[in-house]
């Protein structure tokens, strides 16, 4: 029975992509879809009690230094540069201090709308990742990344810019921001 | 119409439902709740904000750091 709790979707989900990172021959991201998977079974086989009362809660100011600071570091830092590695591994303890809170014991009841809308966001983003799917295995039975050109692929010259770069950065933490709450309550 | 142009009208097309969902979302609330209140609801669950997270994360990875592979 225990085994079988093992069998949540996320889990699924997550060992998943590791293997296709890992046939990809992708290491980075077999091991950072691998730990997600095995940190998502500790939540699954019961460790969610521990962790933070309440998520911590930022002002504005101090969120909007941290957005500019990394969005100057990568204006002025090298593409795939040590500096790009700092800035994303420093987001793990912030993230990890954001998101390891206890969940409430009383959980909120869906209504039907909110039940309806996350199905079709859910079809929306597995329709999405087939689109890149196709485009991906495509590009690699071809060897024609021109003609099935992914998403990684298209956004590779605005993402060689430096203004490309901060900009993408600064987006990529709003929606974070927005995602976890960091503001919400 | 060759492959080159599918590929990217279907990522436009999705881009495009998406912000028509956000849309119907502010506009409709009563036929699809806006997607604020459903991030809120799935992020109350432990589980759920540790795989958002790290997929959030590996998005800004995978485009700052790791390499496009060819």
């Amino acid at each position: 029975m225990a085994l079988l709790r093992g069998f949540n979707p996320w889990v699924i989900v997550f060992l998943g992509m590791a293997f296709f990172h890992a046939w990809r021959a992708s290491l980075e991201d077999f091991l950072i879809f691998g730990i997600a998977a095995v940190l998502i079974m500790t939540q699954v086989f019961g460790l969610t009690g521990k962790g933070f009362k309440q998520q911590p809660q930022f002002k504005v100011l101090p969120i909007g230094l941290v957005v500019i600071a990394a969005g100057l570091v990568m204006f002025f830092t090298e593409r795939h540069g040590v500096w790009d590695m700092v800035v994303l591994l420093a987001f793990i303890p912030i993230g990890i201090m954001l998101l390891l809170y206890q969940d409430d014991r009383v959980q909120q009841v869906p209504t039907l709308q909110v039940l309806r809308s996350r199905w079709i966001w859910g079809v929306w983003a597995i329709g999405f990742a087939l689109a890149e799917l196709v485009a991906y295995l495509g590009s690699k039975i071809y060897d024609d990344l021109d003609t099935f050109p992914t998403i990684s692929s298209l956004l590779d010259p605005a993402l060689d810019n430096p203004l490309g770069r901060a900009v993408f950065i600064v987006f990529w933490l709003i929606s974070g921001v927005y995602l976890f709450g960091v503001r919400r309550r | 119409m060759s492959w080159p142009v599918v590929i990217i009208a279907s990522y436009l097309i999705f881009i495009v439902i998406g912000i028509a969902l956000a849309g119907i979302g502010k506009l409709r609330p009563d036929a699809l709740a806006p997607f604020s209140e459903v991030v809120e609801y799935i992020m109350q669950h432990r589980i759920t904000r540790i795989a958002t997270f790290m997929v959030w994360w590996w998005l800004g990875w995978h485009f700052m750091v790791g390499e496009t592979i060819r």
